[in-house]
């Protein structure tokens, strides 16, 4: 038990009348002591919890969530102590980050013997990123509040945040290397496919709905059309996150606007069938092994909400292009997503590029800023610099420059066919 | 009822209360301080309902605390005049009304936030259990502090009836002594807790 400053408040007040009225000789200024005293004695004899039967539970709904979207807590508290509580106050430990929308994490309470409570409040994380919520602390105090005894309860409960990702439509890929199963991506062999791909005279058996009529009246002979069949691709997509650029410096997150990209363009990738992987190369380093699936999306976004921006301990070369090599089969198709700010993801490009690996390169725009300040010459000087490693990265590979402003779907839809 | 009535019912209970109290302090007091009492109190009084319906800490403690300087200027009037002995059962009585009061914005201010801030269906259970907390804290605090009125009450006058037969009764200082040792030995059983460091270490205070 600990004095509360109301407590002391109180006490203070008593050792005040004492002072005057021994200043004064006044006998009934001391009088003004005995209340005090009484409420003291009668709230400490009033007084006696032992607060370990309390039984706290504390739920998360849902324990995923995206960029914005809010959380649920929900504190159920049972009074197991054999007695009836009164004067306690709970109260859920939130992070400052994490910011209430509705509802209370601190609530005081009076139970009755097996009497159970819940209530729920609401947390809106800022950004993606891994929160925890708790520890729960137990406050409890005598009838006036002149004591406190508190203990902890419940661990941290966690939940993520995961990066926004936006709906891009259909993604037109081209890929030199395609997989057994089928899929989106046209595989330049004759199959099962939507793609006109030649023209061959017709076989007994062949479907009568396949015959090319007009090439058939103009031949003499009867025509079929054959297709380009279509198959699903092995995608790595690779996060560049090394360069902290100020996001006040321009008028969006440049780190924010890559992960969108990134979530955005695995949710699509997979959901067209693709084997999809992922590599994080930055302050924090992640790989995620090539997977087909809603779980390999999950696993995606997990990786991306942790993502801090920053230089790595590594080099490029070693920590994304080596481990490429060895893990990615030949030709397959690897998505850059990297503002191109630094001259060493250019070389990886290039290099992975020569050994015949297919690459799309996904950079950001990053906007004009007029005038003469250090600001705005330091914006110009950046996009000179991504302009320059632009040109040297669209030699070798595919490079498609967005502006953060405008929604990815509608940039997308003018790239009609990628890589 | 709806949350707002009922709200407004402890607001206006509480109200009276502290009107009570600038009324038992100024009743007695000379005609200057029952100037100040009007002028005062009525500001006491505004700031206290607007507090009240805010759950503003700060208004109800500005609020108190001019009532309280109230009750300064009337007990400081007393001991000037020597008077203090006559009006001692009405001062007494609005020392522990201020008291009172003090739990009751204690109790405001800790479930207003409750109040104002029903977030989903079962936030209602909880708006109900608040209630029946306020509630049965104010009658709980109401015995205590009648109590202990009374009891002060008594002791003064069974000392003062007990000094003709033995003077030493009559004596401030043993009063004084009484209080230090009492307040000693309670200061002594709370913290001399064999668990304190393990509460504290919980609580966050090393």
């Amino acid at each position: 038990m600990a004095f509360t400053k109301k407590g002391l408040g109180y006490l203070s007040i008593a050792y005040c009348f004492v002072a005057i009225a021994i200043a004064f000789r006044e006998f009934y200024l001391a009088a003004y002591v005995i209340p005090i005293g009484l409420l003291f004695l009668i709230s400490n004899s009033l007084t006696s919890v032992d607060l370990s039967g309390l039984k706290i539970e504390r739920k998360l709904h849902p324990s995923r969530t995206f960029g914005g979207d809010p959380i649920d807590v929900t504190i159920k508290v049972t009074n197991v102590t054999g007695r009836d509580l009164k004067d306690i106050e709970v109260e859920d430990i939130v992070p400052l980050p994490l910011i209430s929308e509705g509802g209370l994490n601190s609530v005081p309470l009076s139970l009755l013997r097996e009497e159970a409570l819940e209530w729920t409040y609401r947390i809106s994380p800022a950004k993606r990123g891994h929160y925890t919520v708790g520890p729960t602390l137990i406050r409890h105090t005598d009838i006036l509040g002149f004591y406190e005894k508190g203990i902890r309860r419940v661990e941290q409960n966690s939940f993520t945040v995961l990066p926004t990702i936006e709906k891009i439509g259909t993604l037109d890929l081209k890929a030199k290397r395609i997989g057994a199963w089928a899929g989106q991506v046209p595989s330049r062999r004759v199959g099962v496919g939507t793609e006109f791909y030649e023209l061959r005279l017709y076989n007994p058996g062949d479907e009568l709905q396949r015959i090319n009529w007009k090439a058939s009246a103009r031949t003499g002979r009867l025509v079929t059309n054959e297709y380009e069949s279509e198959h699903v691709t092995d995608v790595l997509i690779i996060v560049d996150t090394t360069e902290d650029v100020a996001s006040s410096m321009f008028e969006f997150d440049l780190t924010e606007f890559q992960l969108t990209l990134a979530g955005s363009l695995s949710s699509q990738l997979l959901l067209q069938g693709n084997r999809v992987g992922l590599t994080i190369y930055g302050a924090v380093r992640a790989w995620v092994d090539l997977a087909f699936g809603k779980r390999q999306l999950i696993r995606i976004l997990e990786n991306l909400a942790m993502v801090k921006t920053g230089p790595a301990l590594l080099p490029m070369s070693y920590a994304v292009e080596s481990v490429a090599l060895a893990l990615m089969p030949a030709k397959s198709l690897m998505v850059f997503i990297s503002p191109l700010l630094n001259e060493d993801t250019v070389n990886v490009i290039s290099s992975l590029a020569e050994k015949g690996y297919a690459i799309i390169c996904f950079t950001s725009t990053l906007g004009e800023v007029k005038g003469i300040e250090p600001r705005a010459l330091a914006v110009r000087l950046l996009s000179a610099q991504r302009r320059a490693n632009a040109i040297r990265v669209n030699s070798v590979a595919t490079l498609v420059e967005f502006a953060p402003d405008v929604s990815l779907k509608s940039q997308l839809r003018r790239q009609t066919r990628i890589g | 009822m709806d949350e707002e009535k009922r709200w407004a019912i402890f607001t206006f209970c509480s109200s009276l209360i502290i009107t009570l109290t600038i009324m038992v302090i100024a009743v007695f007091a000379p005609l200057y301080v029952q100037i100040l009492g009007g002028i005062i109190g009525s500001i006491s009084v505004v700031a206290w309902i607007y507090g009240m319906f805010q759950g503003d800490y700060r208004r109800l403690r500005f609020s108190l605390g001019l009532i309280a300087s109230l009750f300064v200027l009337s007990l400081l009037d007393q001991i000037w005049t020597r008077t203090i002995a006559n009006k001692f059962p009405i001062q007494l009585l609005g020392f522990l009304l201020i008291l009172f009061n003090v739990e009751t914005m204690a109790l405001a201010t800790s479930h207003r936030k409750l109040h104002l801030n029903q977030y989903l269906s079962r936030g209602q259970d909880l708006a109900r259990a608040s209630w029946k907390i306020i509630w049965s804290k104010i009658a709980a605090l109401g015995i205590l502090f009648s109590g202990c009125y009374l009891l002060t009450i008594s002791t003064i006058y069974i000392g003062l009836s007990v000094y003709p037969l033995a003077p030493v009764m009559g004596d401030t200082s043993i009063y004084l002594i009484a209080v230090f040792v009492i307040l000693a030995l309670f200061i002594t059983l709370k913290e001399g807790s064999p668990n304190d460091h393990e509460v504290n270490r919980d609580l966050g205070r090393g």
